[in-house]
């Protein structure tokens, strides 16, 4: 992380100072190499007793001065390149960062040199990096929540429309229905029609929850359970309530509707209908515990449905600071339901 | 027309050149690598001067910048060898650094100046 609280230098001025080090270096080099050539030239011409006329004197001035001015700005460009060359090397590493980038690669960092604006800009490539990868994730759960809640609506709007298609069917099959049975058949027509349209609601306007306080809930949990047994009468259903006591409780009814709708779901596909099938509902330290057990019959088809029904209802206790706890195996098959802080 | 002599100050000034821009570089530059092949050429120029001064101290009658020569040279080897032995270190590749360039300046006095 770039340490804010010294003051960044600015890159202008860290090439200003490569120029100067590479000129004054350059210049150091350029005096000692022309000296001391011309010292040791005239110590030779000295100890070998030759004299050179002005012609000469000049020419090996200009050739001492000529090539010492070469030297020297040969060296300031190497020196200036050799040091220059890790801004430039830094400016690769950057631009790689940018490629990687493009690339979707969220994971790479660029390595922060330095304290000038090189390094400000890789910062910004990290953070901005970081954000991609963050909104990214957030993309991508979003469409997994609303893949999910559609499965789940769609899975759960399946239970109603049986009902419907069930309840149609067997007036049309039926003769001499009396006015009371078409009554009664019309009602739970209308109802389950109404459940499938708040189903729709929330597929289309998001899950909004409709809560209701109610001062005796046991009266709503007795009426789901009448309907839990009428949908399963073909099973033997055996209901223990002796645990259940009189509390109020702020639940969205069509939720409670859904649980049990899957209930009855997963029951009439996959239970056996040679053994009891259990429901215990019992409220117990502010938290209310609804426990279905059935054997599993033997052709057991459609796996994913099932999942999808207990993942439907896992999502919905959720919402309530609840749990779901499932224990099955080749025979049995469990759910334990769990609503806390009622 | 260049003489004999503006050719030998040529080849001259332009061995301090290098001599001087290998050192200079082997200080200055951050990179680990660059600084080592900066060494190697160092070293290696180092030994040449050793050469060169010994020559001219033994050839010339003046033995004890012969002698000089060959402790350049023994210098630059041993810095090469410490170098090559140490290679993690830090600061022993600092030495060996310093010791090469001293030495390489040392000859070029002890082969031209002295």
């Amino acid at each position: 992380m770039l340490n804010r609280n010294n003051k960044s230098r600015r890159l202008s001025l860290e090439i200003l100072f490569l120029v100067s080090i590479s000129l004054i270096i350059s210049l150091i080099i350029f005096f000692v190499i022309t000296y001391s050539t011309r010292g040791i030239v005239e110590e030779y011409l000295f100890n070998n007793e030759i004299v050179l006329d002005d012609y000469e004197y000049y020419s090996i001035e200009n050739t001492i001065f000529t090539c010492g001015l070469i030297i020297s700005v040969i060296i300031f460009i190497s020196i200036f390149l050799g040091l220059f060359s890790e801004k430039i090397a830094y400016i690769k590493t950057i631009t790689n960062g940018i490629k990687e980038l493009q690339i979707n690669n969220y994971d790479h960092k660029v390595e922060l040199k330095g304290n000038n604006e090189l390094t400000e800009l890789a910062n910004s490539i990290n953070f901005l990096s970081k954000q991609e990868k963050e909104v990214k994730e957030k993309e991508e759960k979003l469409s997994k929540e609303k893949e999910e809640l559609i499965r789940n609506l769609s899975h759960d709007i399946r239970t109603p429309l049986t009902s419907i298609i069930s309840y149609t069917e067997l007036m049309s099959n039926k003769e001499n229905l009396s006015d009371k049975e078409k009554n009664e058949y019309f009602n739970l027509i209308l109802k389950k029609s109404k459940q499938i349209k708040d189903l729709t609601d929330v597929l289309l306007e998001g899950n909004k929850k409709e809560l209701s306080t109610f001062e005796d809930a046991t009266l709503l949990i007795k009426q789901l359970v009448d309907e839990f047994e009428d949908s399963l009468e073909s099973f033997n259903i055996n209901i223990d309530l002796s645990r259940l006591n009189k509390f109020s409780w702020t639940v969205d009814v069509n939720e409670l509707i859904r649980i049990f709708d899957n209930l009855i779901s997963n029951i009439k596909k996959y239970a056996s209908n040679e053994d009891t099938i259990d429901l215990i509902i019992e409220n117990t330290n502010n938290s209310l515990v609804i426990t279905q057990r059935n054997t599993i019959k033997e052709n057991k088809d459609e796996q994913e449905h099932h999942n999808i029904g207990i993942s439907s209802i896992k999502k919905i206790v959720q919402g309530y600071q609840g749990n779901v706890v499932i224990n099955e195996n080749e025979k049995t098959f469990e759910i334990i339901i769990t609503f806390l802080n009622l | 027309m260049l003489t004999g002599l503006d050719l030998l100050v040529i080849v001259f000034m332009i061995l301090v050149g290098i001599i001087a821009l290998s050192i200079s570089l082997m200080f200055l530059l951050k990179n680990e690598k660059a600084k080592k092949i900066f060494f190697y050429i160092t070293s290696i120029l180092a030994l040449y001067i050793a050469y060169v001064a010994t020559r001219i101290g033994f050839v010339s009658g003046y033995p004890v910048n012969g002698i000089l020569g060959i402790l350049v040279g023994l210098v630059a080897i041993a810095g090469f060898v410490l170098e090559r032995v140490f290679r993690k270190n830090d600061k022993v590749f600092l030495i060996s650094r310093i010791s090469s360039a001293s030495v390489i300046v040392l000859g070029l006095l002890t082969a031209f100046i002295i």
